[in-house]
């Protein structure tokens, strides 16, 4: 019976983020995806397995990503996606299951042999040799010739913008151009995958913004396909077409970043993407276009849809705080859901304030109002306050 | 005011304890050895000359600046024997250092990288020996490798060889005695910096299509250059001037500059002598540290 707001600073972000990002969808990563569909995908995981001990850290995982895509793993730490990372570059083995490139199962090839380069966490630059010397690393390791590996270096310099600075050794540099070495050596053998894990972790939050974005048009420029390791919802919806959320070594929920934030398929997946109001409940009625959740002294919410579940079930009633609305006055409109309660809690985050709002029945409700204008929210805390939000915002997932 | 003056003179004490230490026991004796060096041998007591007079003043002080020479290093330079002993004894040591590191990397690198609770142990099975007494060791070889020795009944026990072997007075059990005394010396450094790498680089030497082999050559053995300099420096330097190892292992015909330093003192009780080979014995073993100092110096250089 209770609302469970948490990481107000997510939810409002997470929304601008989804509205881009459909935008994004409809251009760009929904072409990627489905020609996955009709080609073979460039990268099929099949039934992937690895114990550690006696703990699984992946449970069987199966996905295909598409070539040109760029893919994220997302989860909390200990969620298996870094080890999904490994089993793919080859450091480690999968107890069970095939990796697929391009058709050809590379699970038994040993790390050197795979056509797949990563860029790791800590950056793992070799420090006894200059910013030239690590990019040129793995082409050396090729037998590339002398001249053509010059000019691949230089080229990898000017894309990632560290043009003169080749000859420094990376204690030299800053953080962020550490990075940039980083991803540049991970990319001058032109793989046909890479790995990226969690290669922002490190940078600074104004750092880590500016690197997204580079990070997005460089993969279109390169119309490579990368797959990345975070645990940042956002980072994952600023950079994925699609992206996979684990949970205990399994993936919870594959899809676009709108789909997943506007569609969430659990409750597990509605509060790790975003933040979210719960409420506890029953699903009371339902027909063909609409369902109603008996939330017990509450009262009774519409829903627009509940899925294939039936009348007496034990359900929960997810809501996106931007998507209630909050008002001094009684609401007109008798389609609205409405709760009705005392703010309790102000927030103010800059381009929105979250107001939280208990009601006689001890919910406890987060509402995200966008700051249009310079002058702050009219409302105070301890006001009376209504809440309404229509039905098709609400989600009904299993408890 | 006050305070800062006082606290002052606490610093600079502090920082002359080190060298008052080193100017009383190293610097001086040091100076000593210089001085007799440059006297002669007198059958006297003591036995060389010139001996430092203070009654005689001024005038006794001139005298012992002109009664000094360098004609031990002369007699040095030109006695086969010595230039042999030294030359011997610098072999003798590069040698042995080059088994060291052969023989201690593999150790070293295997410690590094064995579970972390197995690597104290290692470690302490390394430094184990020492609670025994050096010289106690050493006698423990030789009965090892004497005729009727361990090893000789080993060996004719699987019959392998049907007479006993002679091991012993050889360079064979002179550089096994060499290698097995200084075997911790070449392992602990390298342990230290093979254990502290980060092993992520060779991951990613291997993601870029580096084989593991080739991964140690490129990435392993230039990371771990500052423990194979330690090790190689604290094996050779006093690998150079050991005494007790060959004088009880090594064969009686090839003698380091350390039993010839000996002999000359005690044997032909020529103190002059034996203080004019001590001298270039630390002239010829300060050229590699100092070759060590400047390599340093210029990677820090580097490094900055």
């Amino acid at each position: 019976m209770m609302g469970r707001p948490r990481a107000f600073l997510c939810a409002r972000r997470g929304q601008e983020l989804s509205e881009q990002h459909s935008l994004i969808d409809a251009q760009s990563a929904h072409p990627p995806a489905a020609a996955a569909a009709s080609r073979p995908p460039l990268l099929r995981i099949d039934n992937v397995r690895k114990r550690f001990g006696g703990a699984a850290a992946v449970d069987g995982v199966s996905l295909e990503i598409g070539r040109g895509e760029f893919f994220a793993l997302l989860g909390p730490s200990g969620c298996g996606k870094s080890t999904l990372l490994r089993i793919i570059a080859g450091f480690e083995m999968a107890d069970e299951g095939r990796i697929l490139l391009e058709g050809r199962d590379i699970a038994g090839e040993p790390p050197h042999r795979r056509p797949v380069n990563m860029m790791f966490q800590s950056y793992a630059l070799f420090p006894h040799m200059t910013v030239e010397r690590n990019i040129a690393f793995g082409l050396r390791q090729d037998g590339m010739r002398r001249r053509e590996i010059a000019e691949r270096v230089a080229e990898m310099l000017a894309l990632v913008q560290l043009e003169g600075l080749g000859g420094r050794r990376p204690h030299q540099l800053s953080g962020g151009q550490r990075q940039r070495v980083a991803l540049a050596r991970a990319l001058a053998k032109r793989p046909k995958l890479l790995l990226l894990d969690e290669p922002l972790a490190a940078l600074d939050k104004k750092l880590r913004q500016e690197t997204q974005s580079q990070l997005v048009a460089l993969q279109r420029k390169l119309d490579a396909t990368f797959v990345i390791v975070t645990h940042d919802q956002d980072e994952a919806m600023m950079l994925a077409d699609r992206m996979a959320v684990m949970r205990q070594g399994r993936v919870a929920q594959l899809g676009t970043p709108a789909e997943i934030y506007e569609r969430p398929n659990s409750r597990y997946v509605a509060g790790f993407i975003g933040d979210v109001n719960l409420i506890e409940g029953t699903l009371a009625r339902r027909d063909r276009n609409a369902a109603q959740v008996d939330a017990g002294a509450a009262g009774y919410f519409r829903v627009a849809s509940a899925g294939s579940r039936q009348v007496g079930e034990r359900v929960v009633l997810a809501t996106r705080p931007e998507k209630l609305r909050l008002a001094r006055e009684a609401p007109d409109d008798p389609a609205a859901n409405v709760v009705h309660g005392v703010i309790e809690e102000i927030s103010y985050l800059g381009e929105r304030t979250v107001y939280r709002v208990r009601s006689p029945e001890g919910l406890l409700l987060a509402a995200a109002v966008p700051n249009l204008t310079r002058e702050g929210g009219p409302l105070a805390r301890g006001e009376k306050v209504w809440l309404t939000w229509p039905a098709e915002a609400g989600m009904v997932l299993d408890p | 005011m006050m305070r800062r003056t006082r606290r002052s003179w606490g610093a600079r004490l502090v920082i002359l304890a080190p060298y008052l230490w080193l100017t009383a026991f190293f610097l001086v004796p040091a100076l000593i050895v210089l001085k007799l060096s440059l006297s002669q041998t007198v059958i006297a007591q003591p036995p060389y000359l010139p001996v430092f007079d203070l009654a005689a003043g001024w005038e006794g002080v001139k005298a012992f600046f002109a009664a000094l020479s360098f004609e031990n290093y002369h007699l040095l330079w030109s006695d086969n024997l010595y230039v042999g002993a030294y030359l011997r004894s610098i072999r003798f040591a590069a040698l042995a250092t080059v088994l060291l590191l052969a023989i201690g990397y593999p150790i070293a690198y295997a410690m590094a990288r064995a579970p972390q609770r197995a690597r104290n142990v290692l470690l302490l099975l390394m430094i184990l020996p020492f609670w025994t007494a050096f010289l106690i060791r050493i006698y423990a070889w030789i009965n090892i490798l004497q005729r009727d020795g361990l090893l000789n009944q080993t060996l004719m026990g699987l019959g392998l060889t049907d007479a006993p072997i002679g091991w012993l007075a050889s360079d064979t059990a002179l550089f096994l005695g060499l290698v097995y005394s200084y075997l911790p010396f070449m392992v602990l450094p390298l342990y230290a910096s093979l254990e502290r790498m980060d092993l992520t680089l060779h991951e990613a030497a291997a993601d870029l299509g580096c084989p593991p082999w080739r991964a140690f050559w490129l990435v392993t053995v230039p990371l771990s250059r500052p423990g194979i300099v330690a090790g190689v420096l604290l094996c050779f330097i006093p690998m150079v001037g050991e005494f007790v190892i060959p004088d009880l292992l090594g064969s009686s015909a090839s003698l380091m500059i350390g039993q010839t330093l000996w002999m000359e003192f005690f044997a032909n009780r020529d103190w002059p002598l034996a203080a004019a080979v001590a001298i270039v014995m630390l002239v010829l073993l300060l050229i590699p540290i100092a070759i060590y100092q400047h390599l340093q110096t210029r990677a820090l250089e580097q490094g900055r």
